[in-house]
Formats: C-alpha cells, structure tokens, sequence
C-alpha cells in the first residue's frame, strides 16, 4: 500500500544524497583543480631555483658534491608524519623526501644530479609540464631548458601526493554529511510524521466509529489543506443522513397512514359476518398486510436508534411471563399451546420496549410456522454470565443453509405457504444488535426452529 | 344505548357505524371541535375517539372533556403505537385504547367492559357458559345448583372470568388475592385453583405452564 509518510521520506532522502553528492563531486573537482594548480607552480619555482643551483654549481666537482647532499641516506628509522609535524625539525629526513625530486643534466645528454633514486628518467628533454609512469610511480614533471647554457633541470612529484590531498580534502567534505544523514533522517521522519497528525487523528476517528454512525467530523484545528477534505466528507455525512432519515420518515408515516384504510377493510368485511369459508381468505390477506405494516412501523422506530438506546436494568422473567401471557390466546386460535420455562429470576440490561418486540416477534414467528396440536416452548436460563432465551417450535425448521439468508429483511425462504412478511427476524437481528447480544437459530431436536437469544447479564 | 364516535375517516366512520347501530344508537362526527360540542351536549353512554382528527387533535378533545367534568367512558383508537402515545393518552383520562387496525369483536370486547365498568356491577347477573353469578349476593350457580366457594375461590373466579379469554399471570393472581405484601406459600394459588376446579368443573380453567390461568372467550 502506498504510504504518503513512506513517499515523502524517500524523495527527501534521495534529494538530500543527491545534493550532498552533487556538493561532494563538484568540491572534489574544484579543489583538485586548485591543488594541481598549486602544485604545479611549486614545480615550477622549484625547477627554477634548481636552474639557479645548477648554474652556479657549473663545475663537475661542484656538481657532484650537489649530487652527493641531496643522496644522504635517510634515517634508518624514518620518522612518520606525526614526528615530523611535532617538529623534529632538526631529523636530516622526511618520509615524503622520496614523494618529491628533481633531475639536472647537459643537452648533450650527461645526467649530473638526480634524486630520489627512483625518479623517472625522461631522454627527450621537452620544456613545460608532462605526467609520466605507471599506478604509484606516476610523476608529474616540469622541465626547464637553457640552450644557452645547454643545460636542463627538472622537478617533479608523484602523483599520489596530489591525489591523496584532493581525496583528503573530498574524505573530509564527505564525513560530516554521512554523519549527519541519520540523524537528519530521524528529524525528517518525525517532521513528516508530526505534519501528517491530523491525516492520522481523522483516520483513527473514521475507524472508530460505527457503520451506520453519520455524526460530522470535527473541523476545528485542521490544516489548510485538510479542511475541504473534511468538509466534504462533513457534507457527505450530512446527506446520507437526512436521506436515510427520510427514508425512515416515509416509511413510518406510509405505514400509519395505511393503518386507517386496513381498520376499515376489517371492519367492513367483519360486518359482513360472512360464512368462514368466504371470509378466511380475506381475513388472511388483511392479517398479513396489519403485520407488515406494523413490522414497518417496528423497524422504522428501531433503526435511528441504533446505538443511542439507553440500557437499563429490567426483569428478563417477567417480560417472558407477560409477553407469553399476552400471546398465549392467538396460539389457542391455532390450536397451540405455549409453555414458559423459567429457569432463573434473570435481569438484563435493555430496552423494555425492544425486548418485548424482541419476544413478541420470535414467539409469534414461533405461532405461525407450527402446526395445531403442538407446544411452543420459551425457555430462560442463564449461561455463565449471559441471559438466554430460546424459543423452541417443532415446526418445519430452515435448513442450515438458509439460516443466514433468513435474517435478511424481506427473505422468506420456502415458507410462503403461511402468511409472514419475513422481516421478523431481521428486527428481532436489529434488537439483538442493540443489546450487544447473540442470535443463533439451531435445530431442535426431532425437528423444528429453536431460537436462542444471548443477552449480557447484569 | 347512545354513542358517540369521533372519526374523520369516511370509510372507517361508516364501518364502525354501522357495526355497532344493532347494539348501540350511534352518533358519528369527523372533526374534533364538532366531536367536543357534541360530548358536552349529548351526554353519551360511551365515546370512541380516534386521535388524529381535524379541526382539534383527539387528545386535546379528550383533556377538554375532562376538563369540563365529563365522565363518559372513551375508547381512543389510535395508529401509532409507541408507549409514550398509549401512555399520554391513558393520563389524559382515556379509559382504554384500540391499536388500528382491530377487529369488530375486540371493538365490541372492549366497549362492553368500558360500559359495564363504568356502570359497575352492582345490579349485574353474570352469565359464563354454565355459571351464573349474582355480583351483588355474591352467589355462584352451576347450571342452578348453587356452589359454596371461598372469599378467595370467588375473587380468583371472578378475576380469570373478566379477563376471559386472556392469561392472568400467577403474580397479578396473586397480588389480586392477597396484595403486593403478604407472604404467601408458593403453592397457595394452586390450591385454589384445585379446590376452584373442583366445584366448577375441570375444563373451565387452562393451565398455562410456567405463566398462569385463563378462562375461554364466552
């Protein structure tokens, strides 16, 4: 996954080198440069003072008593750079005596003086600067030529010298960078991560929130650049919002306003004190519609209070007993019978008015899908700290694999034979949500629907 | 018998109207302000009033009424079934109240009970499928043979015949027969019952297990 912090740390990283490289490369060359520069004019005034030496050293004997100064043997233990720069300034020799040299002879091709032993040997004697040699004997020379006289003097160093400066000089310009890249890092990994904190703060408050929870986000305090970003999503919000709450307005005022129109229809065909077989079909169509409608009514309540429903402690027994009681004559109608199993004076945290529809909905489900002559049977009980309520029919149960579907609103799997609108289960889904509890549907035993709700106890 | 209905819904007016003209001289208004004049004026036996009405809102009619001291026992029909509407309404002097939509026998039900509430029983013979039952001697008769029953026989029979057709749970049984603060042993009521069975036959009461009793609808 991309990663704005990654990104930005990267490019800042390769720009940084760059251009440190970049300063390194170009002060390597520019110093180098100057160096040589220097260098060469050191050669030079070298060589002159050298042709001077020579010329009043003109005789052969004089010569050779040159020849002979410059040869002394070095120490046998040759002080180091260190010795040399604490100032043994009185030691006839110096390490770096064999880096430098220079060479005096006749046109005619007489070599008259020449140090240190391995200084190059060039027979064309050709005025001005020439690189000459291989890896560590490479010497840069510069000669001087007197036709007059019909004399040449040259001086010279190695290469190395000049190149173990200027690599020096580059070293030195390279250290402190690689030692402050870290920590620069370190700095502009936590700049960065410091800037990119409200990106973060939003994150965490997006992911912390519930699914269905449409509250704006908070717009104070917001960089510049956040705020049309957050402001968008704000809208968003906002939008969403009022459209679902629309949504749930029409469905409840449609659902009431048919309510109306649906007591009249019962009236008017109840008054027509038809003859059962004429009327029962009727009846049906009008007891479905009245359940949908309320079930309508049901979820459009429910749902803007998802989350926001105060808990309360109450007594899960009684709520059981009564809604049992309350129900108990529409399964005499169907020739059924309820029975209520209370296995523990059991308290919940919940909403009275959502558990009992909680309660009605499973039992009725219960009622409708079980057929004459049977026991519905509402069983309380506790287990280990959670209150549970099954609701056991012996009807024709939902196979394993249209559990799930059947809690979807509107599903009404192969059961269509009995009125029922299906959208029961998915409010008794919703309730059970909002207490923070669990829906199972299982099989009971020799077949038929038990339903077992888990609530947190208190 | 004269009543008074207050419904703005034609269809639903009419039904009601005529559903009930066999048993009651019905009066029908659809607007509230109307409806109020009338329940001043005419002075019914009973009153439906639905609560979402033109002219003056249900609720408003029903305060004003009692306000104005009148006593007529009301029924409020209503669409919206939230607690708070049920109960509001109850507080405002409403005697019961009918979910839409409702049958024509809950309506009935229902009127019957407001009616003879508010009459009392005193002059009532009461008739339960083989049982007749003078409220005022307190006097039990199985198919005219007279039954020697308990103070608590009598109170339990009476309170599981008005309340036929629906379960009375073993606590509201229990708080009838002997108040919210009297100790009583777990099995008491079922003796009662026993003993109750006993003399007016087996069937008339259904167990309800794990909940309570009922008595069939007539």
């Amino acid at each position: 996954m991309r990663s704005i912090r990654r990104f930005m740390l990267l490019t800042l990283l390769l720009l940084l080198s760059l251009s440190a490289m970049i300063t390194v490369f170009w002060t390597y060359l520019h110093s180098s440069h100057e160096v040589e520069e220097v260098f060469d004019a050191s050669l030079v005034q070298n060589a002159k003072v050298l042709h001077g030496q020579v010329i009043a050293y003109r005789q052969r004997a004089a010569l050779q008593e040159l020849q002979r100064s410059v040869s002394l043997e070095r120490l046998d233990q040759a002080p180091d750079d260190d010795d040399y720069h604490s100032g043994n300034a009185n030691d006839p020799g110096h390490p770096y005596e064999y880096q430098v040299g220079f060479q005096a002879g006749s046109l005619d091709g007489e070599l008259w003086v020449s140090t240190p032993p391995d200084f190059p040997v060039v027979e064309r004697v050709e005025p001005g600067f020439m690189t000459v040699g291989e890896g560590d004997n490479r010497w840069r020379l510069y000669t001087l030529r007197n036709p007059e006289l019909g004399i040449w003097v040259r001086s010279g160093h190695r290469m190395a010298v000049r190149d173990e400066l200027t690599g020096q000089i580059a070293a030195k310009l390279l250290l402190p960078i690689v030692v402050v890249l870290p920590g620069l890092l370190l700095l502009l990994s936590l700049g960065i991560r410091r800037g990119l904190a409200p990106l973060e703060t939003i994150r965490q408050s997006l992911a912390s929130r519930r699914s269905d929870d449409l509250q704006p986000l908070p717009s104070e305090r917001l960089p510049s650049e956040l705020v049309p970003v957050v402001g968008s999503m704000n809208d968003l919000f906002a939008r969403v919002a009022s459209t679902l709450d629309r949504e749930r307005r029409f469905t409840a005022d449609a659902a009431h306003e048919l309510r109306t129109p649906l007591a009249a229809l019962r009236i008017h065909l109840e008054k027509l004190r038809l003859p059962e077989t004429q009327s029962a079909d009727l009846m049906c169509s009008i007891d479905r519609m009245e359940r949908v409608v309320t079930q309508l009514l049901m979820l459009a309540r429910i749902e803007p209070q998802r989350g926001k429903v105060p808990l309360k402690p109450l007594n899960l027994s009684q709520r059981c007993c009564s809604l049992v009681a309350e129900l108990y004559p529409k399964a005499l109608e169907r020739g059924l019978s309820i029975e209520f199993e209370e296995g523990a004076d059991l308290q919940v945290a919940g909403d009275e008015t959502l558990l009992d529809i909680l309660l009605r909905n499973l039992i009725e489900n219960a009622i409708r899908y079980t057929c004459a002559e049977d026991v519905i049977r509402v069983r309380l009980s506790r287990e280990s700290d959670r209150a549970c309520i099954e609701v056991i029919d012996h009807g024709r149960g939902i196979a394993e694999a249209d559990r799930q579907k059947v809690l979807e609103r509107f599903y009404r799997e192969g059961r269509q034979s009995v009125e029922g609108a299906g959208l029961g289960l998915s409010i008794v889904v919703l309730i059970v949500e909002l207490h923070n509890g669990e829906l199972r549907l299982e099989e009971t035993p020799g077949g038929g629907l038990t339903v077992r709700v888990l609530l947190p106890g208190i | 018998m004269d009543l008074l209905l207050i419904e703005d819904d034609e269809l639903l007016g009419r039904g009601i109207r005529e559903a009930l003209s066999q048993d009651y001289r019905v009066e029908w208004f659809r607007d509230g302000r109307q409806g109020l004049a009338a329940l001043l004026d005419l002075a019914p036996d009973l009153a439906v009033l639905d609560l979402g009405l033109p002219g003056m809102d249900g609720l408003e009619v029903l305060r004003e009424a009692r306000q104005k001291g009148i006593e007529t026992p009301i029924l409020i029909l209503t669409a919206r079934d939230g607690i708070e509407d049920r109960i509001e309404g109850l507080d405002r002097g409403a005697d019961d109240y009918l979910l839409k939509p409702f049958s024509l026998a809950e309506l009935e039900a229902r009127l019957r009970a407001l009616y003879r509430r508010a009459r009392g029983r005193s002059d009532d013979k009461l008739q339960y499928r083989d049982l007749e039952i003078d409220t005022r001697q307190r006097q039990v008769t199985l198919d005219g043979a007279p039954l020697i029953l308990s103070r608590r026989e009598y109170e339990l029979l009476m309170r599981l015949i008005d309340a036929r057709g629906q379960v009375m749970t073993r606590r509201k049984l229990e708080e009838h027969l002997y108040g919210l603060n009297e100790e009583l042993e777990s099995n008491a009521l079922e003796v009662h019952i026993h003993n109750l069975r006993k003399k007016i036959g087996r069937d008339l009461i259904h167990t309800v297990r794990g909940v309570g009793y009922m008595m069939d609808r007539d």
